[in-house]
């Protein structure tokens, strides 16, 4: 009896082995090694969906490589990112925003650009010739780049012409300074016109924006928030104490901005400006046009150029962008450099599907880019506009700057006392 | 009864009693036959894995510079001393002792109040099932229901015709996290304070009844002084979860306006992920044990008289 079971197990094991390597063997996927790279970036509907199509295309074009993609919503992009290269995982390649790249250049987390998969000869100086010089700086320390850019764009001036129309507002009251922002907000949000809760959406909950539009305000009043190299803060300056005044007013003398409204954790102020909530809105670049054709179809609005102070200086949008790196962990740098030259080559389509402007020159002169709607407007605040000095310590620097903002707006404090704080904060940290 | 016998004299006199000239030998001084220890072994394996070394860990931490790239290097007590000139960390300490105080002590009262309520009523399954709701629902969508009901065009405001901040302002972040926090908690203690009311004997209050005492009196000479080994497990659960709150303010408020709702988890948090400074957030980490263990200590303190009837 004990016999023929052993028999007849032994018999299953060999058969069972038989069918395994037959299967094995006939696998296509065994018959050469696939590399799969992760790759990370933030979430924004129309690029993702666009960049699910290039894997497509890439991995079609490289059928041993298989891309692993994860768009992350970006409030939880900078931690999560942070903490998986620091334990050893994270992804291979991820798109991040270009004011964090000090910082992840200082703690040694990411690589330098390996240059020959993009074709470029002579490194950085090849690169300086397809971007804008502040861009390629921006992602660099020294002479060693380490990001490739991936995006850039600004922020201009949203305004919502039905409603502006609705309030008896013609093309002449569009607003060019704070005193026509003060003046056209109080009309939009006056009772017989059918009243807006909310004339201005100003950012909120994200410190990011935040810092970008203070910097935005306190080159209008002449200054800015760092020195030029980013080693010193200047936030309690006159100019930046004017800036923030007057975004404290705004919202608590002429209430035209409600931060109770929102943006909170969990939408943006283009959310708000498309779905009617407020009139004017001034973040976002090119990309917002797709965002709003996609999501608030029904939307008509007009770009502007920012508002400025009375006798003040147009200076533009700040700029900011976002770049592709390379992990220190990674254990795939050569193909994660590969695929990221792939990325790189389709700036016009990326422009032309997604609104998204790559950073590079030849997408920004070309016919079909000038074509884009709104385009003369980004193309003037792009001209007119300034990047953020690169920033080492750049999360608790904007920590500093959002706690800032918000003593001011919603705390109502003086924007002299809140600064002199975030300066004596800020200086502890850059010392 | 052997005399003599360690094992007999530990379990009589409660004291060690180890010969002269013998070595120490923990068995016999602890009572405990090696069967016992089998039987414990697995307990303090596990407390010393998952509660000692990572404890031992983290005061380490709390004495280097790491940013989690590479080895800590030793720092001494440099972290310390920048957190405490650090005026974010007393704000979030303040902040962190407010919910304590406002979250552990009303919780425990309403919820003693409740469950007196609920076992002199009718229906209490009932009454039960509907306090114990709000525990169902996951942090993140209770968050999302109360972030809903603080707009300023949300259910509050436009329920009562009122125009409060409640999230937006200094002055009500606070308490409207503290609401939301004691909304999601009653049910649970007031569950736990039920069941030590109906564990209360029944013949102490006949024997104050024929006694002509009133219901008041009751209360206040059976039912309190009975009652305080429940009333303080509910004051250090409540504190306990004030001392650790992380998830509510950091998805409500994100710790605003300003600092006025950060508490000492969420800047903890901030320090080791957001900026990666891995030996302050351990310093941080540490000065709350400390501080929550001086807070049990003096709640166990309070409460650690006989109870007297």
């Amino acid at each position: 009896m004990k016999k023929s079971i052993y028999q007849t197990w032994g018999a299953t094991a060999a058969a069972f082995a038989m069918v395994s390597a037959s299967i094995i063997a006939g696998s296509p996927a065994s018959a050469a090694a696939k590399t799969t790279i992760t790759y990370w970036t933030h979430v924004n509907g129309p690029t993702n969906v666009f960049e699910k199509d290039l894997i497509a295309q890439y991995q079609r074009a490289n059928p041993t490589v298989k891309v692993n993609y994860l768009p992350v919503e970006w409030g939880v992009l900078p931690t999560k990112l942070k903490t998986s290269i620091a334990g050893g995982g994270g992804p291979d390649l991820f798109n991040f925003f270009g004011g964090y790249a000090s910082e992840l250049i200082s703690k040694k987390m990411v690589s330098p650009v390996d240059f020959s998969a993009f074709g470029l000869k002579n490194g950085k100086k090849d690169l300086l010739k397809n971007y804008l010089p502040a861009v390629v700086n921006g992602f660099s320390a020294g002479t060693t780049v380490y990001g490739i850019p991936h995006e850039v764009s600004n922020h201009v001036y949203w305004i919502n012409t039905d409603q502006f129309a609705a309030a008896g507002l013609s093309a002449a009251d569009y607003p060019k300074t704070y005193d026509d922002v003060i003046r056209v907000g109080k009309i939009l949000q006056a009772k017989p016109s059918g009243g807006l809760k909310e004339a201005l959406v100003m950012p909120q909950y994200n410190a990011i924006r935040e810092t970008l539009t203070l910097q935005m305000m306190a080159r209008q009043a002449g200054g800015s928030l760092f020195s030029a190299d980013g080693k010193k803060p200047q936030l309690d300056s006159a100019s930046v104490v004017r800036a923030l005044q007057m975004w404290g007013d705004l919202a608590n003398t002429h209430g035209l901005n409600q931060p109770a409204l929102g943006p909170t954790a969990s939408n943006y102020p283009e959310d708000l400006f498309g779905a009617g909530t407020a009139a004017m809105n001034n973040t976002g670049g090119p990309w917002v046009v797709k965002v709003m054709s996609d999501t608030y179809p029904t939307i008509k609005y007009k770009v502007l150029q920012q508002p400025t102070f009375k006798g003040g200086i147009q200076a533009g949008g700040t700029l900011y962008g976002f770049g592709l790196f390379v992990p220190s962990t990674s254990k795939q740098k050569a193909a994660a450099w590969k695929f990221a030259a792939f990325l790189q080559s389709k700036g016009q389509d990326y422009f032309d599907k997604t609104g998204v402007w790559l950073g590079d020159n030849q997408t920004f002169k070309s016919a079909a880019t000038k074509a884009y709607p709104s385009w003369s407007a980004f193309a003037t605040n792009f001209a007119a506009g300034e990047f953020l000095p690169p920033i080492v310590k750049y999360s608790e620097l904007i920590d500093v700057i959002d706690r800032a903002i918000q003593r001011v707006v919603l705390e109502k404090k003086s924007a002299s006392e809140s600064l002199a704080v975030a300066q004596s904060e800020a200086l502890l940290l850059m010392r | 009864m052997i005399e003599g016998d360690p094992k007999i004299m530990w379990a009589t006199s409660g004291k060690a009693n180890v010969s002269k000239g013998q070595g120490a030998n923990i068995q016999k001084i602890s009572g405990l036959g090696s069967s016992g220890w089998i039987f414990i072994f697995p307990v303090i394996t596990m407390l010393a894995i998952f509660f000692l070394v990572p404890l031992a860990g983290v005061i380490y931490l709390s004495l280097t510079e790491w940013s989690l790239i590479g080895s800590p290097v030793f720092s001494g007590f440099s972290n310390y001393q920048e957190i405490f000139a650090n005026p974010q960390f007393w704000s979030a300490v303040r902040v962190t002792g407010k919910l304590s105080l406002e979250m552990a002590i009303p919780g425990a009262l309403i919820a003693f109040i409740l469950a007196i309520m609920i076992n002199e009523g009718k229906k209490t399954n009932y009454v039960s099932t509907v306090l114990l709701f709000p525990l169902v629902f996951p942090s993140i969508v209770a968050v999302f229901i109360w972030e809903a009901m603080f707009k300023g065009d949300g259910i509050l405001n436009s329920f009562f015709g009122i125009n409060i901040n409640w999230v937006t302002s200094s002055s009500w972040a606070l308490p409207s996290l503290v609401l939301m926090m004691l909304w999601t908690n009653l049910g649970y203690y007031t569950i736990i304070a039920l069941a030590g009311v109906r564990d209360l004997p029944a013949e102490l209050f006949d024997a104050a009844s024929l006694d002509g005492a009133g219901y008041f009196a009751k209360i206040r000479w059976i039912t309190i002084p009975l009652m305080k080994p429940i009333l303080l497990f509910l004051l250090m659960v409540g504190t306990s979860d004030a001392l650790t709150l992380f998830i509510q303010p950091y998805l409500l408020t994100g710790g605003g306006p300003g600092d006025s709702t950060r508490t000492l988890s969420q800047l903890i948090y901030q320090t080791a992920f957001m900026y990666t400074d891995i030996g302050k957030a351990s310093a941080i980490a540490v000065t709350l044990l400390l501080a929550a263990l001086v807070v049990a200590g003096l709640q166990f303190r309070v409460f650690s008289k006989d109870r007297e009837i």
